[in-house]
């Protein structure tokens, strides 16, 4: 019978001590167990990149992580992107650049948006298509989305 | 309303879009409740057999599966089709293609529901399988139903094509073919059906077209259209293709929920989803012109076959846009279309993004280049020479009353790419590997679904004694934005902020039937209901503001959130004064907006009618750099011109446009659902690639507006046209650069290296050809199936 | 779902190799590829042996012979910005950054992108195809888009990496702790045509971990780059692809080459005859051209990938030229 393992890890900067079963993915437990259905499952084989979370501050695809995976580490998911009810700069960016159509993609585009701002403050349009090339969008054609992270204000963008 | 609009043109931000940013916004599979069950669905393992038994026994007595359903469980009835009755929400005597369900699992977890399909035993008899078209429709191919494959015929006729031709002093004869293409919204599939009192039942999910699915929820329990309630979640993408798809998984989870009596949630896996649900037709085409030397085109004669698939679907709707648009926006006196589609064992096609027009612009738009070269003219030069231009008559006998802007947004495409100079420059350039091309293409488009479908909305507008409104519509949002557009109009004509607005999901039992958003209707059926909700609110907010401060209705406007008069500008009330108000003196807080569309007429026998109520004109322009020794195809520079009408708001305007070519850019250069023998190839978005942000250029768009008074403040359509241009465009500027042309979509890297597929001589003998395929049958274990 | 497994978590490689003891036993590091085949039941696993928290495995260290030593840990993203790398080494780092998304490229580790399964549809999908144990290549007879047109013998996969090109260019050896001890051998010979072993792709046993990876110090004229064609713009596997690693001469001719190819064979693909065409030479049009056609003889494509000649052809010319 498959043992479940303890593991503790940080969430949106909140502590919680889990009990999980091995072959559940991070994305599962987010949604699944935690009710953090920000995170959005799209093909659970990262090809589509709507899963992504930031893991020590890194993008990944969260359907691609098995929660033991996480113990130790800091997971930051699009819940905790704004401060309560103040929106992320970036968050304020997409709304204000028309960078939202369907929305499904967008809680992984913000994620890995907020990874690169965090490392580059001010990047290249190429960069930023680099940075997002991992997260696929039907809706937008990626010019708003583009335009929206080259956008957000430096002086307010925030680690 | 006296002077400029308020909110009308504005770039609000979306209503919906707060909640999509925070990650608080609800799509369907976000929704959960207690107790609920997991649905999944035993699908076909063969794309064409006959059923000859189902052992549901093992499964059933699985621990934690709590029922088992296969066709003879249903209730009520098991056929639906919004056009065609010939899909089955279970198969029950035979399977016509891989995606076909034949038995229902509905138990405590996702685990053991996948294993309880694996202990359903189906015996099944293989049938021949048929997966082209043109051979289905030969005589003695497979039958899938009845007695004949072809299941559409649509026909054009105009004047005399043998006169035309004898008239013409050459000819071009050409064929084209496009491909199967996934609609791709990243948002898989996903319902929750819970039971509601009566037998009824209440079903969140990610439905395009709510009203189809009730309709056939309703014939599937045997109950009445008012037990059965369907609320649309936030929906992640559709563009078409969560229409048939959905139905059958509502049903599916109905059955399950009404047998069980508890609350079944079904989602699929991408796998599941690609294999099961519909795809944009493709299609064979045979074009044949006839023109002058000076590039008059005397005759046009085209067939067209559609590959529709296992089922009708929209088939018939789709393949009828097709054959009223395919000669394009081009005067000719001589026409004879023809559009067939057939039944295969293929993914039945159905609406997608710009329903039945890609494919024929695609060859229109080739030809049209054809044709400019025979006659020794620019691709801009032949367009303007035989483009439509006011009180044009089309192939169909109508004629345009409405602004024919084709040349004005031809022209405003052509100037902002630079189009002529390049066009000569790199049409004269040496043959270096890497060469630049540009393209041109261009298009007239029908709004909405035309003489073939009632067309009628529903919009409400309910304000709040605090002067908050409340919108509700039959037209729905799926990521295009509709409820922005009629946020705006409703705020536009009560003089209110946008933020004073919340939009309810669209619900069938909260909204009168108004048919599909499918079709280029979103914007003026919905947006005019509106308009006509709204309307009629703010006439009773003037009359008790009249009641109320003594100015005559004819002096009293609303602006700025303030019964103001008009005459003075002094503010007399808040809205929000003026709603209580409203409320105090028992007078209705409702406007119930109803918008019927224009009267449209079509005679199928004769092939004439006047198709559409107006019609939308839109040009692309694209510039390429393609590699001769690869076939590998950049675009680096793209322009999309779109008369709107009026654009109700120009940020997501400009987002249809970019999203649209990107779309579109997809179809013509990188995307091919492959069937092979009936088994799809691709299942993930690891084998079917769809643009990512390395692949699409920055993109000039040119908002145009005409007003037309057929639309909500002129407004008219933006979201089909836009993906319909892209791959033409692109394609001519292939052939600019190299001087061969691509007949064939998606132009991959041998199709634009050679100018056809590399094939090695194929070695293989019928017989082994045949035993092949009997093997890939056997082994066709689909993945998505057995998880 | 990701079928059930047990998952050990153990704190030393020796720890490790001794839980890998038991059969159905599966690694994992990044997990990128592992999951996608669990979920796709491409194979089982009975038991996960977690080895991404071992400190051993990680690391890119300066050899005392002015070499590198990789660990297997390494991310392709740490591949891809690596200094040294970047500098010593470019071909490695093109290889990485080329593979997969950003994503992928923080989660699968270099030791994972060597041992990845191959993408061949008909193994990844339901198929019972002979690398799975059954009779029969369907890609032969069906859809061959994407197969191999070099070194085919009853299956015809291509190997997806971008790193293993780069690295058997640079003269990469690999180091393998097992059971029965520990081994290093050169790259190259890490990987297994079908025609030696159908159903595997390296030289591992069971309970062996590929450890790290040894680069030998640059020579001072060494130039090296990883080039390849993909259907798209990013994220996709190699259509076709090209490692070079040049070592040049006081008079600019070429005084030893190495030429790999990705994307159109079982393994990384060097082309031995390409090298010694290029040996002595400087790098011209001529002489590029001249080795692109040494690399597509012998080339045999199937019904649908003939277009993979043409890439190997204009690709390898390219490269060829942009490092002179």
């Amino acid at each position: 019978m498959m043992k479940s393992i303890v593991i503790t890890t940080t969430i949106n900067k909140r502590k919680h001590e889990l009990e999980v079963h091995p072959n559940t993915t991070l994305l599962d437990l987010l949604r699944d167990e935690l009710g953090l259905t920000g995170t959005k499952r799209g093909c659970e084989a990262g090809e589509c990149g709507a899963c992504t979370i930031l893991m020590n501050g890194q993008a990944v695809n969260s359907c691609l992580v098995l929660a033991p995976q996480i113990d130790g580490q800091e997971i930051l998911t699009i819940e905790g992107l704004a401060d309560g009810d103040k929106l992320h700069p970036l968050q304020e960016s997409f709304l204000d650049h028309d960078a939202v159509h369907c929305g499904f993609c967008t809680p992984g585009m913000l994620m890995s948006a907020k990874s690169l701002l965090d490392r580059n403050a001010s990047p290249t349009e190429l960069e930023v298509r680099t940075a997002i090339s991992g997260n696929l969008c039907r809706c937008t054609g990626y010019q708003q989305i583009v335009d929206a992270v080259l956008e957000t204000e430096p002086v307010k963008r925030e680690t | 309303m006296v002077g400029k609009h308020k909110i009308i043109g504005k770039p609000e931000r979306r209503v919906d879009a707060w909640g999509k940013v925070t990650g608080k916004a609800k799509y369907a599979e976000d929704y959960t409740v207690g107790h609920q069950l997991w649905g999944k669905v035993l699908r076909s393992k063969y794309p064409h057999a006959k059923i000859l038994s189902i052992d549901t026994s093992k499964a059933s007595e699985l621990l934690g599966v709590e029922a088992v359903l296969t066709a003879r469980e249903i209730p009520g009835s098991n056929v639906f089709g919004i056009v065609v009755k010939n899909q089955q929400i279970l198969a029950d005597e035979r399977v016509r293609f891989l995606g076909d369900g034949v038995a229902l699992v509905a138990a405590k977890s996702k685990e053991i529901a996948d294993h309880a399909l694996a202990l359903i035993d189906v015996q099944y008899e293989l049938l021949p399988v048929v997966s082209d078209p043109e051979e289905a429709l030969r005589p003695g191919a497979p039958l899938i139903h009845g007695d004949t494959n072809e299941f559409v015929h649509h026909k054009v006729r105009k004047g005399d094509v043998a006169k035309g031709f004898a008239e013409a002093d050459f000819t071009i004869e050409r064929k084209f073919k496009t491909q199967f293409v996934e609609h791709a919204y990243i948002e898989p599939e996903a319902v929750l059906a819970e039971p509601a009192e009566q037998g009824g039942v209440k079903i969140t999910g990610s439905v395009q077209n709510l009203f189809s699915s009730r309709r056939s929820v309703a014939e599937a329990l045997g109950i009445s259209l008012n037990r059965v309630q369907i609320i649309q979640s936030t929906l992640g993408g559709s563009f078409g293709g969560k229409d048939e798809v959905m139905t059958s998984m509502c049903c599916r989870a109905a059955l399950l929920a009404g047998r069980t009596g508890k609350p079944v949630k079904m989602v699929n896996t991408r796998e599941e989803s690609m294999l099961e649900s519909y795809k944009r037709h493709p299609y064979v085409l045979y074009y044949k012109w006839g023109a002058k030397k000076d590039g008059t085109i005397t005759a046009m004669e085209i067939r067209v076959v559609a590959d529709g698939g296992a089922y009708a679907s929209m088939s018939p709707f789709v393949t009828w846009r097709s054959v009223v648009q395919a000669t394009g926006p081009y005067y000719c006196e001589n026409v004879k279309t023809d559009v067939y589609a057939a039944y295969t064992n293929n993914n039945y096609t159905g609406a997608m993004r710009g329903f039945g027009s890609p494919q024929v612009d695609f060859a229109i738009e080739s030809m049209m280049d054809e044709l400019a070269e025979a006659v020794g003219v620019t691709p801009l030069e032949i367009r303007m020479k035989n483009g439509f231009e006011g009180g044009a008559v089309t192939a169909t006998g109508q004629k345009l009353a409405h602004t024919v802007s084709l040349k004005e947004v031809l022209s405003k495409a052509a100037q902002e790419l630079g189009f002529e100079e390049k066009w000569r420059r790199y049409r004269d350039a040496k043959a270096v590997a890497k060469r630049r091309g540009v393209g041109l293409a261009c298009s007239y488009r029908g709004v909405s679904l035309g003489a073939e479908g009632v067309d009628a909305a529903q919009t409400t507008v309910s304000v709040q004694t605090d002067g908050s409104v409340i919108v509700s519509s039959g037209v729905t949002d799926m990521g295009q934005g509709a409820q922005t557009q009629m946020a705006q109009i409703t705020a536009e004509v009560l003089g209110i902020s946008v933020d004073r607005i919340q939009f309810l999901n669209t619900n069938t039992s909260g909204v009168a039937d108004s048919g599909p958003t499918v079709a280029s209707r979103g914007t003026v059926m919905g947006g005019l209901a509106a308009k006509n909700a709204a309307e009629k609110v703010r006439a009773t907010l003037l009359e008790v503001g009249s009641e109320l401060t003594g100015t005559p209705v004819d002096a009293l406007d609303l602006a700025d959130n303030y019964l103001v008069n008009e005459r003075t500008n002094e503010r007399l009330a808040s809205f929000g004064e003026l709603t209580a108000a409203c409320f105090n003196k028992g007078r209705p807080m409702i406007g119930l907006g109803w918008h019927k569309a224009p009267r449209t007429s079509w005679h199928e026998e004769e092939g004439k009618g006047d198709a559409y109520f107006t019609f939308v004109y839109g040009a692309n322009a694209a510039e390429v750099e393609v590699d001769t020794e690869t076939g590998r195809v950049n675009v680096i520079d793209f322009v999309s011109v779109h008369d709107v009408g009026k654009a109700i708001n120009r940020a997501m305007v400009t987002g249809q446009m970019c999203g649209g070519v990107a779309m579109g850019l997809g179809y013509g250069l990188l995307e091919e659902f492959e069937i092979e023998a009936g088994i799809p190839k691709q299942l993930n978005f690891d084998e079917y690639l769809i643009p990512t942000s390395m692949d699409v250029p920055r993109i000039k768009t040119v908002i145009v507006e005409n007003e037309d008074p057929a639309g909500p403040f002129g407004a008219k359509s933006v979201g089909e046209p836009t993906n319909e241009l892209a791959a033409p465009a692109i394609v001519n500027a292939i052939y600019n650069a190299t001087g061969k042309r691509v007949y064939e979509i998606p132009a991959n890297l041998e199709r634009v290296f050679l100018g056809h597929k590399l094939t090695r001589h194929d070695k293989r003998g019928s017989e082994q050809k045949n035993a092949f395929d009997a093997v890939m049958v056997e082994s066709c274990k689909v993945r998505g199936g057995s998880e | 779902m990701i079928p059930k497994f047990d998952y050990v978590r153990p704190d030393s490689l020796r720890q490790a190799i001794k839980q890998l003891a038991a059969s159905g036993t599966r690694i994992h590091a990044g997990g990128t590829d592992l999951l996608g085949c669990l979920r796709d039941r491409v194979f089982t696993a009975d038991k996960v042996v977690s080895i991404g928290g071992l400190s051993e495995l990680g690391g890119i260290k300066r050899a005392s012979d002015g070499g590198l030593t990789i660990g297997a840990l390494t991310t392709l993203a740490q591949l891809a910005s690596d200094p040294v790398i970047l500098k010593d080494y470019p071909a490695l780092a093109q290889g990485a950054l080329s593979a997969a998304s950003p994503q992928l490229r923080n989660q699968g580790t270099l030791g994972g992108n060597l041992c990845q399964r191959p993408r061949c549809w008909y193994f990844r999908g339901d198929f019972h195809c002979l690398r799975k144990g059954g009779n029969l290549c369907y890609a032969v007879g069906g859809r061959n888009d994407y197969h191999c047109i070099f070194g085919g013998d009853a299956c015809y996969i291509v190997h997806p990496s971008d790193t293993a090109p780069a690295l058997v260019a640079l003269g990469a050896r690999v180091h393998i702790n097992g059971a029965n001890g520990s081994r290093t051998i050169p790259l190259e010979s890490f990987f297994v045509p079908p025609g030696k072993d159908i159903t595997r792709e390296n030289v591992l046993a069971p309970n062996e971990i590929l450890t790290n990876v040894s680069l030998p110090a640059p020579a001072p004229n060494q130039r090296s780059s990883y080039r390849k064609m993909r259907a798209r713009g990013a994220w996709d596997f190699a259509l076709a692809g090209v490692a070079l690693s040049l070592r040049f001469g006081v008079g600019g001719e070429v005084e030893g080459a190495r030429v790999v190819l990705s994307g159109v064979a079982p393994m990384p693909w060097r082309v031995a005859e390409a090298e010694k065409a290029l040996t002595g030479k400087r790098i011209t049009e001529d002489t590029a051209r001249a080795a692109a056609e040494i690399c597509i003889k012998g080339a045999e494509p199937m019904e649908y990938n003939g277009y993979k000649v043409n890439l190997v052809r204009a690709l390898v010319e390219e490269a060829l030229l942009a490092l002179r």
